[in-house]
């Protein structure tokens, strides 16, 4: 037998020439599992018609404050339009419908809600935590301009003026050794109970100490500047009070020991008084008319006005850390707040919430009105879907305030 | 088809911004999990496409269009039957009877009388057609080129060398059906993928769909 030859011809010959119009096992393979991933697609998503549930649609879980009406896309994506162009979108009106949201001042352009708090976020997600664009967008064009707290944002302009107080105190000097106070000896939580008894020095017992309490006198400083400051060339010792009151308290108790010499040694008792111990503390008294004109404390009690501080998410840090110009400060004038460098050294990225929520407010909420509550519990939960009634039918629509 | 790579390689970056690196709720995680899949499959038959044409050159230069391999396979088995008739006779020959009964010396020109006659018929019956004809057989001497180059070796040394040539083709024969085994296995890989890539490809271009028109609605 010839041995065997294997030329292109024959080769070719060997192969049915209609082999193209049969159909091979994988080819077919291809063809049906496609046909079934696209059935098995198709089928998935009109199921959520059929069983009336959107809850596949939703990008994510809702945030834990609405997820008692989590199911009810209706309560929010509000239809607008018809046909074909309808849409569901989440107006103001839904928001409204439970939330005031005073604006941000009269000038500033309208936002819309879902244009700063985005829902969808997942169960853990904060509302409020809004992105920095939504505040930079404005505010970088303003002066002075702001686009993130670490690169952009101004020092803290409290800091550029000297502090108003008219009441004279040396920190440097209460905080030696030889006085030995120390920070809270004075300044105290907002809401911690007065000093008991009187004169001795008082612990954190306040629950939320998010400001310090104002300075007074009978609550800060009479535990140490007590009736021995206030001496009077009678011996005896003057109360801390207005300067009329004190002349009446001069009359009152040295009236009558000598009627001749009276008046004069009451005078000059009071001069005395006025001039040796209420110039101690007290600056710029006005002594050119009868009685001296003692200029109001003007004590600060609350420095940072368009912002929000708590001193009780910074508990865990010592006064000085942040303060540190205190132990040094000499005079009233000094302004011993932290400027931003401090508060950056925490507030940034990776670290400490830094974008502008954390200490800014955009509504202007002493304007809010409250809103009368709509919804029923049994219309929320526990209803099968195709049965939940119509939002129209549970809330009427708000009105964004002006 | 560099297109198709390279916008399926640069989807997947931007869908993962699009989706702010979540996974998000039940149709958004069947669409990421699709992607990843069909990405993925992409790549792996990228890969193979790039590689196993060069191995199909080298190691099969007997190629045959996939889908006439068992026409070719039937034509092979065709082929050497009659080879091996020509050696041994026709498979329902009796030789030993028919020799017994003809003249001395005329029992030489049977076709399938010299000594290997039988041993290649066996060796046909029972291994080398069942293995050309893919089916399954227990010994896998034919399937290692080695050894199945002894087995053949041994049968020439059986029959008369007017024989080899013969021989020699059926040694062929196997070679060419070991490439076409070879091919067939090629094939699966070179285009198994597809059944995932291509179902998956269309579920997530419907799905994409849904999830396009209901994003824009609400």
């Amino acid at each position: 037998m010839p041995r065997r030859i294997r030329t292109a011809k024959m080769l070719a010959q060997r192969v049915d020439i209609n082999y193209f119009k049969r159909s091979h096992r994988l080819r077919s393979w291809r063809f049906y599992l496609s046909l079934a991933a696209i059935v098995v697609a198709a089928v998935w998503v009109l199921s959520f018609t059929v069983r009336h549930t959107r809850h596949a649609y939703s990008p994510g879980v809702v945030a834990e404050v609405h997820t008692i009406f989590g199911e009810r896309c209706d309560l929010c994506h509000l239809p607008e339009g018809t046909g074909v162009h309808k849409k569901m979108l989440v107006s103001d009106k839904a928001c409204l419908s439970c939330h005031d949201g005073p604006r941000h001042g009269k000038e500033v352009p309208v936002s819309t809600c879902t244009g700063c708090h985005i829902e969808h976020r997942g169960i853990k997600a904060q509302l409020s935590a809004v992105s920095e664009t939504s505040c930079s967008s404005c505010h970088k064009t303003l002066n002075p301009a702001a686009v993130s707290f670490n690169s952009t944002h101004p020092e803290f302009p409290e800091l550029k003026d000297p502090d108003p107080g008219t009441i004279n105190l040396n920190h440097k000097v209460h905080m030696s050794a030889k006085v030995g106070a120390t920070c809270d000896s004075c300044h105290l939580p907002a809401d911690a109970p007065p000093c008991k008894p009187k004169g001795s020095v008082c612990g954190r017992a306040s629950a939320t100490y998010a400001f310090m309490a104002p300075i007074k006198y009978s609550d800060n400083c009479a535990s140490c500047h007590n009736s021995m400051s206030f001496k009077t060339a009678f011996g005896d010792s003057a109360p801390h009070d207005t300067p009329e009151n004190i002349e009446a308290w001069f009359a009152k108790n040295h009236n009558g020991e000598d009627a001749a010499t009276a008046p004069a040694a009451i005078a000059a008792a009071e001069d005395q008084l006025w001039h040796s111990s209420c110039t101690v503390c007290h600056l710029n008294i006005d002594f050119s008319g009868k009685l001296p004109v003692i200029q109001p404390p003007a004590i600060t009690n609350r420095w940072y006005k368009k912002a929000n501080f708590s001193h009780d998410a910074h508990r865990s840090l010592n006064c000085i850390d942040c303060h540190s110009n205190v132990p040094s400060s000499e005079k009233t004038a000094d302004v011993n707040l932290p400027g931003i460098k401090v508060c950056q050294e925490c507030h940034k990225p990776e670290h400490a919430e830094s974008r502008c929520f954390e200490c800014h407010v955009y509504h202007e909420w002493p304007r809010e009105k409250k809103i009368e509550g709509k919804i029923k519990l049994n219309q929320v939960v526990g209803i099968p879907a195709k049965r939940m009634a119509p939002l129209a039918e549970l809330t009427a629509p708000a009105v964004r305030p002006e | 088809m560099r297109g198709h790579l390279w916008l399926g390689l640069l989807s997947l970056p931007m869908i993962f911004f699009h989706s702010g690196f979540k996974f998000g709720g039940t149709l958004t995680s069947t669409l990421m999990i699709l992607l990843l899949v069909v990405v993925a499959s992409g790549i792996f038959g990228a890969i193979l496409q790039h590689l196993m044409p060069a191995m199909v050159t080298e190691r099969i230069p007997m190629e045959t269009i996939f889908e006439q391999i068992d026409h070719v396979r039937a034509q092979l088995v065709a082929e050497a039957d009659g080879m091996v008739d020509a050696i041994c006779g026709p498979p329902d020959l009796d030789i030993p009877a028919v020799a017994a009964v003809m003249p001395a010396g005329a029992a030489a020109a049977i076709p399938g009388s010299s000594a290997g006659v039988l041993p290649l018929r066996r060796f046909y019956n029972r291994e080398m057609r069942p293995f050309l004809r893919n089916e399954k057989i227990r010994s896998r001497a034919l399937i290692n080129e080695t050894q199945a180059s002894a087995i053949f070796e041994g049968l020439k040394k059986l029959l008369p060398s007017a024989d080899h040539e013969t021989i020699d083709s059926l040694e062929q024969i196997c070679e060419e059906e070991r490439q076409l085994r070879r091919q067939v296995r090629f094939h699966h890989w070179l285009h198994g993928w597809l059944l995932l890539h291509v179902p998956l490809s269309l579920a997530l271009l419907l799905l994409g769909c849904a999830h396009a028109v209901m994003a824009l609605r609400f």
